[in-house]
């Protein structure tokens, strides 16, 4: 019996102590490469439950280019950005189905940025973030057994136990890799990722709006039939999933387009618009429905692949006139309920400022 | 019994094989040994020792071995 | 499955729940079935070869014990002694004709998968013709149950043991998993018992046997793999590399062949030490052998166990031999020289059987060949070395001497490896000699040369720290301590850090998993 409670008390410390060396050794919003972004959703599991209306889901164009403080700025909609770097449907289905056990958001918008993405072009680093992001048990071996991804044993395993895939991090282990243990997110600009820097996307000329307006002239008849451009058929049923799922929960799904400097964004543009409209969904580009477009000279943060914060600024704008003309969201900045958000806007537009945006 | 002694001493001089009752597990007599000793007592005693008796427990004094002597005589 | 993979940990973790559950008299049918799940898992259609071969020396074994019952019965029936004599010869004929059948058997199974393809292509090479080569996977262990296979139907005949009369037993005897992947080699009188009474699997069962599997794992994941990457590198490119860079691939790989053969047997000794079933020692520290037989008696102990009992000891009581002994014992008198002719033969066959066992091809031959040569030279010169000693009044008794000795045997070891480890006599050979070759010595002095294939600082730094620790333990087993023992009688506090200390070394500094390009995937995209 003694042996017993010994051996049990070891394998509790033995548990203990993998479970710190997890988060110390996954890359995931560590200081390393590309991995660190994925840091900017790091409390969505501490919001206060029931307390978000507005749920933003997609890849790296979405915590660059949408901040839902923002928006609260604007109309007083609370919101979320549960992005990761190139977040695929599957992470963003069971983000969601993940996010509506705590919350009960009104709108669901869904970025479209991933939709014509391969499934054998998934990426370890896309797949591990948003993985990495399930923080709870439960979500987690939901997204490890789903059949699209096709995990073998060992690649769960490591999935659930990081430490087994990076532990040659010993290598590059920094102070920043012990700090996210003990650190709850510095400041939380609800999964917004802020950046200040800007450097110019070299053709400046580029105005969808413009093109797009052109194009529609030329191409009075659309006949996407003759696109290559398909959306796959992976990504085709976990819409039908999140549409059900959406249903179940009184929610609206909404896919929205981020702006872009992609060549192809007016041929995307139009087979998506047609797939919404199949699955009777609403779709909002902000790309070509848009008058006052992003300028690509001084709101984007590396050369036209992602938005700063003056375009995030701008999308903020974009999204909260959406918002006020199509759903009926509620005001919260003058709950008290609601002082922590009023906190953490205040800190947003403080950083604003000393950025002089 | 002196006869095997006196072998014994050929092979390894120096070892007082009256006294040791080790001889292959404290590796006084190494396989080598064993050979030659077997090779030995074969001519000596007009006997045929086999594989089968070249265990320790025959080999591991130089009364052991002369038991095993006296019972292959025998046979 | 491979030992260090974690499906081997959960079969293990699986098989100790249910064989602690199983009624006493099922227990060894649990063992015996896990063994042969973990046998097709890894063999598959292959599995059919090793019920073959438990088929075969069943049945010869049984055979040969009729015999000799039948013939002792008959015996009691007869006064007169010759006749006894007769009739016991005649069957003692009859079993060796039993015997040699089923010898013949398990061979040519292990001739047919595992050396057709080279002695077929030697065939071929040497009458110019072309005998198509079948390729044959080979099943799990083959080349170690075979041994076993071979032992039990010897013993059986030289009247050690008694035929055991349930198939699934000596089935077991042969699967029993933990030896299938690299040994030991199991020997019936000490394993059988073992193996069918019901062990009580307990707290300390557990604990020692973990403990000692992960010794293994500590030596196989973290130093053996480790300076893995080192030795491929410069044996792949060994052409670019002289003098000290070879010096240390050889040195490396002998660590690491070390490390990771004395390793595995770690792991699977404390696999099964976990169900009660203590399996032989293969190892006993041989890199402090003072001689080349010393080193052999410590290092792979079982099959040289095996060859002593079942080659060298037959062939030596040979008529053939025994011959050439009584010869030469007239022509040398007594001089050393009759001794060594007396073992020339028997041992040239167990060189040759250990090369051949070892892989198929000349360079296992040469290998084996290798250590023939020394050894006899040895023996040869061993009377001179003796006098020299004496003229030169060298005290033999000192460390440094001792250490002289340890150093010496442990050259000729290297040398032996870079044979087995070359991927043939020519660059065994070449390299050999590009170690009396020196340039680009720069490369020592700005630390390139410890640099390649992948291994950076830190690797260097715990490959240094691990071996220390090490050697550090073999010293202490050498002075007699029982690492085990010695670990549970010390507080919980320290014991546990260890421990824990063991584990983790593993889990970070093991070298596993696809971690090793990791920063290639990192920058693929944003």
């Amino acid at each position: 019996m003694k042996n017993l409670i010994k051996a049990f008390i070891f394998i509790i410390i033995l548990i203990i102590i993998i479970c710190v060396l997890n988060r110390v050794f996954s890359p995931v919003g560590s200081s390393e490469g590309g991995w660190y972004v994925a840091g900017a959703m790091r409390d969505i599991y501490k919001q206060q439950k029931n307390s978000i209306d507005v749920l933003y889901v997609g890849d790296s164009n979405v915590y660059t280019g949408i901040s839902p403080l923002e928006i609260y700025n604007n109309i007083g909609v609370t919101g979320f950005s549960a992005s990761t770097p190139q977040q695929d449907i599957i992470g963003s289905y069971y983000f969601i189905k993940g996010f509506f056990k705590r919350q009960n958001p009104k709108v669901v918008m869904l970025e479209t940025g991933e939709f014509f993405t391969l499934r054998e072009n998934f990426t370890e680093l896309g797949m591990r973030s948003e993985i990495d992001y399930m923080n709870s048990g439960f979500d987690k071996l939901d997204i490890l057994n789903d059949k699209c991804l096709n995990l073998t044993f060992a690649e769960k395993l490591s999935y659930l136990f990081p430490v087994i895939r990076f532990h040659d991090r010993y290598q590059r282990l920094t102070e920043f890799d012990i700090r996210k243990l003990v650190q709850n997110a510095e400041i939380s600009y609800k999964g917004y990722l802020y950046e200040f820097k800007t450097e110019k996307y070299k053709n400046k000329s580029k105005n969808n709006y413009k093109e797009y307006k052109k194009y529609e002239e030329e191409h009075k008849k659309k006949d996407i039939e003759k696109l290559d451009l398909k959306i796959p058929e992976y990504i085709d049923e976990k819409i039908d999933l999140l549409i059900k799922l959406c249903k179940e929960k009184n929610s609206e799904l909404v896919l929205i387009t981020m702006p872009v400097t992609d060549d192809r964004a007016i041929e995307k543009h139009e087979v998506i618009k047609e797939y919404a409209k199949q699955k009777g969904l609403k779709y909002v580009d902000f790309n070509m429905e848009i008058e006052d477009p992003i300028n690509w000279e001084t709101d984007t943060q590396d050369k036209g692949d992602h938005l700063n914060i003056r375009g995030a600024e701008k999308v903020g704008r974009y999204i909260s006139k959406y918002l006020s003309e199509n759903f009926d969201l509620e005001n919260k900045k003058e709950k008290p309920e609601y002082k922590k958000w009023n906190e953490s806007l205040q800190a947003y537009n403080e950083r604003k400022k000393e950025d002089n945006v | 019994m002196e006869e095997v002694i006196k072998i014994l001493e050929q092979i390894k001089p120096g070892v007082d094989f009256n006294t040791e009752e080790n001889l292959i597990e404290d590796e006084i007599l190494d396989s080598f040994d064993i050979v030659t000793l077997v090779a030995k007592l074969n001519d000596e005693f007009d006997i045929e020792i086999t594989p089968a008796d070249l265990v320790p427990e025959n080999f591991n004094s130089a009364e052991k071995i002369y038991e095993l002597v006296t019972r292959l005589e025998e046979e | 499955m491979l030992i260090n993979s974690i499906e081997f940990i959960i079969f293990l973790f699986v098989l100790v729940i249910i064989y602690k559950l199983m009624p006493k008299r099922f227990k060894w049918v649990v063992l015996l079935i896990a063994s042969y799940i973990f046998f097709a898992l890894n063999s598959g259609k292959y599995t059919v070869f090793i019920i073959l071969s438990t088929l075969s020396i069943y049945i010869t074994a049984l055979k040969i014990d009729k015999i000799g019952n039948n013939a002792s019965q008959k015996a009691k029936a007869i006064e007169n002694k010759e006749e006894k004599k007769k009739l016991k010869n005649e069957a003692k004929k009859k079993k060796k004709i039993v015997l040699i059948i089923g010898i013949i058997v398990n061979i040519s199974m292990l001739v047919i998968l595992k050396y057709s393809g080279f002695l077929i292509g030697e065939f071929n090479h040497l009458f110019k013709i072309n005998i198509p080569v079948f390729k044959f996977l080979l099943p799990l262990g083959i080349s170690y149950y075979t041994l076993q296979a071979i032992s039990y139907i010897v013993d059986v005949y030289r009247g050690k043991i008694k035929a055991e009369k349930n198939f699934g037993k000596v089935a077991l005897f042969l699967v029993y998993f933990p030896q299938l992947v690299e040994g030991p080699i199991g020997r019936f009188d000490r394993l059988a018992d073992q193996l069918y009474r019901p062990n009580e699997i307990t707290y300390k069962t557990i604990t020692y046997g973990s403990q000692l599997m992960l010794w293994g794992y500590f030596k196989k994941m973290v130093i053996a793999d480790r300076v893995a990457m080192y030795v491929n590198y410069v044996f792949e490119n060994y052409t670019e590399y002289t003098f000290l860079i070879i010096i240390l691939a050889i040195v490396g790989y002998t660590l690491q062949i070390y490390a990771e053969f004395s390793g595995g047997i770690d792991i699977v000794r404390g696999a099964s030490e976990i169900f009660g079933i203590e399996l032989d020692k293969n190892f006993e520290r041989p890199f402090f052998a003072k001689s080349i037989d010393e080193f052999w008696r410590r290092w792979n102990i079982t099959l040289g166990a095996w060859l002593k009992e079942y080659i060298f000891y037959p062939i030596s009581l040979s008529k053939v031999s025994l011959k050439i002994t009584s010869i030469s014992n007239k022509y040398f008198k007594k001089s050393n020289l009759s001794k060594v002719s007396a073992v020339a033969l028997s041992l040239f066959c167990v060189w040759l059987g250990n090369g051949i066992w070892h892989g198929s091809g000349w360079k296992y031959i040469i290998y084996g060949m290798y250590y023939y040569v020394i050894m006899m030279l040895g023996k040869i010169f061993a009377p001179l070395g003796e006098k020299i000693i004496k003229i030169l009044k060298i005290k033999t008794e000192v460390f440094s001497y001792k250490l002289w000795q340890i150093l010496r045997t442990t050259g000729f070891v290297c040398i032996g490896m870079l044979i087995f480890r070359a991927d043939n006599l020519k660059i065994a050979f070449s390299m050999f000699k590009s170690i009396f070759k020196v340039n680009h010595l720069e490369r020592i002095f700005n630390g390139e040369a410890f640099l390649l294939g992948g291994i950076k600082v830190q690797d260097i730094i715990i490959l240094i720290i691990s071996s220390l620790i090490m050697l550090y333990i073999s010293i202490k087993q050498e002075k007699g301590m029982k690492v085990r023992d010695t670990l549970a009688k010390q507080n919980i506090l320290f014991r546990w850090i260890i421990l824990y200390g063991v584990i983790f070394s593993i889990i970070i500094f093991g070298i596993y998993g696809e971690g090793y390009n990791v920063q290639s995937f990192i920058y693929g995209g944003f």
